[in-house]
């Protein structure tokens, strides 16, 4: 399955990098990059089962640790 | 101006946009939480309130003409905090975004696909968001063009065929709820999904006609409240009491038409509603992040962004909630509350702050 990402992730990169070198903006490219290298390492610990904390459950908890008596 | 968001889109295109954003998800997950005899009261209220936020969210873009909010916060609260203002105001954005793909993602696995995986069935679904994204603005407008009537067009259809099997009975007692209880679901509607609205602040500067925004946004929100409204009265005149027991109640009241075992299975249809109007919403937030974002960081292209907040919304989606009923408990409960420095104090602010600082000054791009 992480050979399958590798190979997704890839292919997109390979499709859209010629553009973003053609467009020819540092700051572009390696916005890019570093977002795609976060969605593709989130991606693999999600596949070789990691388990990540669930983002909206922690915002969960602060409100209710907060505002407990209006929830 | 924003290479994605090339042509501009008509007073008539907004009103559909707007419509089809807001029906996104509470089509399926009835707003407000409750489904009794007097929620179509709290609709109603729910409904005047969000108007009085979209007047602010109107007032806002009409300061700044052909602005976004990303460039309004850095003109009004200056450089740094500014940049603070917006980057809580598209972390919002992507947040929402996210949750309407979990909302997506949890009726796709409970009803219909319950053993595809979830990643696959997320990426292929924010995908479609992504390439209208990436084909623009007016390609989600156009979309919502046909969409949305065809989605009103069912609701009503649908509303006929429960005919035998609605019971007015079931829509008694009539104002027998206490007012706190009214006011307090009223406002759950109001920020779910009313006050969601504010993402608009993106996509208001692309309007041609900025001056019949206001009547756009009215004739949007009566269009909205009325099928909400259509939809929970034929799903308690229907269910009755334990509509509130089902997960998507709306869904379920459609499982009943059986019109001489021919008409049946009609649920698909309420199924179409959902996912068409989940399309238009989560497209528009994710237009509106990919935007918001580029001009935040101050690229070149804002297409640049669309792959990556693609793939990434899509994993908050699956790193959102563990269940779909913490996902709708969130909606009812926590999320009025998160929602409100969002939806209310940021705009409002900067709507305040402009108007003391007299901002924008004459002569001055904004």
């Amino acid at each position: 399955m992480v050979i399958v990402i590798t190979v997704f992730v890839g292919m997109l990169v390979c499709l859209q990098l010629p553009s973003l070198l053609k467009l020819g903006s540092r700051r572009d490219l390696l916005t890019y990059l570093i977002l795609m290298g976060l969605a593709y390492i989130l991606m693999v610990l999600r596949t070789v089962g990691v388990h990540l904390p669930y983002v909206t459950s922690a915002i969960v908890r602060v409100f209710k640790a907060v505002l407990g008596r209006f929830i | 101006m924003a290479e994605l968001a090339q042509g501009r889109i008509s007073n008539i295109q907004l009103v559909l946009l707007l419509t089809g954003f807001l029906l996104g998800t509470s089509i399926l997950i009835l707003p407000g939480g409750d489904i009794h005899p007097d929620t179509w009261l709290a609709f109603l209220l729910g409904c005047g309130q969000g108007l009085i936020l979209a007047f602010i969210y109107l007032a806002l873009a009409r300061r700044f003409p052909g602005q976004t909010f990303v460039k309004i916060a850095e003109a009004v609260w200056g450089r740094y905090i500014g940049k603070i203002v917006s980057l809580a105001f598209l972390w919002y954005v992507f947040h929402a975004g996210a949750l309407t793909t979990t909302n997506f993602l949890d009726f796709i696995k409970v009803s219909i696909l319950p053993s595809t995986p979830a990643m696959l069935l997320v990426l292929m679904l924010v995908g479609v968001c992504a390439a209208a994204v990436w084909s623009g603005l007016e390609v989600i407008t156009r979309c919502s063009e046909v969409l949305v009537p065809l989605t009103i067009l069912f609701t009503l259809f649908l509303a006929l065929m429960l005919i035998p099997d609605f019971k007015a009975a079931n829509l008694q007692p009539v104002l027998q709820t206490p007012l706190p209880e009214l006011l307090k679901t009223s406002v759950r509607v109001a920020t779910f999904p009313f006050g969601e609205t504010v993402i608009f602040l993106m996509i208001l500067p692309f309007l041609n006609k900025q001056n019949k925004s206001l009547s756009s946004v009215v004739i949007a929100f009566a269009l909205t409240v009325f099928i909400l409204i259509t939809g929970m009265l034929r799903t308690l005149g229907v269910l009755g009491n334990v509509a509130p027991l089902y997960v998507y109640p709306l869904y379920q009241a459609t499982r009943s038409i059986d019109l001489g075992h021919t008409l049946t299975r009609l649920e698909i249809l309420t199924s179409i509603n959902f996912l068409t109007m989940g399309f238009i919403k989560a497209s528009v937030q994710l237009f509106a992040f990919v935007v918001g974002l580029s001009q935040f960081l101050g690229l070149k292209s804002d297409r640049t962004l669309v792959v990556p907040a693609w793939l990434l919304m899509s994993l908050l989606g699956l790193y959102n909630l563990p269940g779909v009923a913490e996902t709708i408990a969130f909606t009812h409960t926590v999320y009025p509350f998160y929602a409100l420095p969002f939806e209310v104090f940021i705009p409002l602010a900067t709507l305040v702050v402009a108007w003391l600082r007299k901002l924008p000054r004459e002569g001055q791009q904004p």
